[in-house]
């Protein structure tokens, strides 16, 4: 009897962080997407100046990115796929906290980009801040089988 | 194993429709880029959205831009004028592409559109040598050239500056 009680309090506990999590990183991601939406130059010159795509690569990246950091943020906040959605996200902070580590240990200081043009400048600071939604990024992916998903329109086949 | 192929289908259907929704609302929205921008310093400015005939716009030397500018041309500096007024080209007039609306008015009447101008800013990494040149180019302007290296390369070069003293 006790052991019910405390096993669906473990239940409720995960669920109401796995729902904290994906609400939290889906709207920073949401919120990233659209400033750089809004200002395609600012975010192509931003991605220039990291110096790791060639030219060709520039434009391209600086139109498709926003929209995936949006839609992946934006099932999140909607629960559409969430696991999905969270290793989507996941994937791109890896990628970010590579490009970061990578200009910081040749020595690039420049403009993040992180949420738009402008924003300020990169440093340890960002990597730690990209490893710090892992965490959450982590949790939604890994929260299978801990109990179920809240507030989910499509969270069915995860 | 079968539900990891099921996620990996997921996130590529995820990115391939925000690629998709991306490519489409880029194409629209009136601030969209061309896929492909001027991002190679040997050309000219860096700049995500470059005009068909960037390259011949573009004054490559420090030399070109002496010739051009003992001809007369009128030099404009594209830069905010607070950057403007802590020095610049010798003559040149600011016209900052922050302030292009409310300067425009004045301009307009200063300088017919036939006057031969050259933008600057400060060097191949500022593009707002660039945009002022597409701006003036869309409200008549016809002769409207980039001195790409700017002003870092003209004091390198020695010379005439101003700075403070000549503002407008």
């Amino acid at each position: 009897m006790k052991d019910d009680v405390m096993t669906g309090f473990r239940t409720e506990v995960w669920g109401a962080l796995e729902l904290i999590s994906r609400w939290v990183l889906g709207a920073i991601f949401l919120y990233a997407g659209v400033q750089k939406i809004i200002d395609p130059s600012g975010f192509a010159k931003t991605i220039f100046g990291y110096g790791i795509l060639p030219g060709e690569m520039v434009n391209l990246m600086a139109i498709v990115l926003p929209w995936v950091e949006s839609f992946a943020g934006g099932a999140l906040l909607l629960g559409v796929w969430p696991a999905s959605s969270a290793r989507v996200i996941a994937g791109l902070l890896f990628l970010f906290i590579t490009a970061l580590v990578f200009n910081i240990s040749r020595g690039y200081t420049f403009d993040c980009g992180c949420y738009g043009a402008g924003e300020g400048v990169t440093g340890w600071g960002t990597v730690w801040r990209d490893l710090a939604m892992l965490v959450p990024a982590l949790g939604v992916i890994f929260f299978k089988g801990r109990g179920r998903r809240r507030f989910c329109l499509s969270a069915g086949g995860e | 194993m079968k539900s990891g192929v099921r996620y990996l289908m997921r996130m590529a259907l995820l990115v391939g429709v925000s690629a998709g929704v991306a490519l489409v609302w880029n194409a629209l929205a009136p601030w969209g880029l061309p896929l492909f921008g001027q991002w190679d310093t040997e050309v000219g400015v860096v700049t995500p959205a470059p005009e068909d005939d960037e390259a011949d716009l573009t004054v490559q030397t420090v030399e070109e831009a002496q010739v051009l500018w003992a001809k007369g041309a009128v030099f404009l500096d594209a830069r905010a004028a607070q950057s403007y007024s802590e020095g610049h080209i010798k003559g040149a007039v600011s016209f900052s592409v922050y302030d292009f609306d409310a300067l425009f008015f004045d301009f307009i009447d200063a300088y017919p559109p036939e006057t031969p101008f050259v933008t600057y800013c400060s060097g191949r990494f500022c593009d707002e040598s660039h945009r002022l040149a597409a701006m003036l180019k869309e409200e008549g302007y016809v002769h409207v050239r980039i001195f790409a290296d700017g002003l870092p390369a003209w004091m390198a070069a020695g010379l005439p500056v101003d700075g403070g003293t000549d503002e407008r």
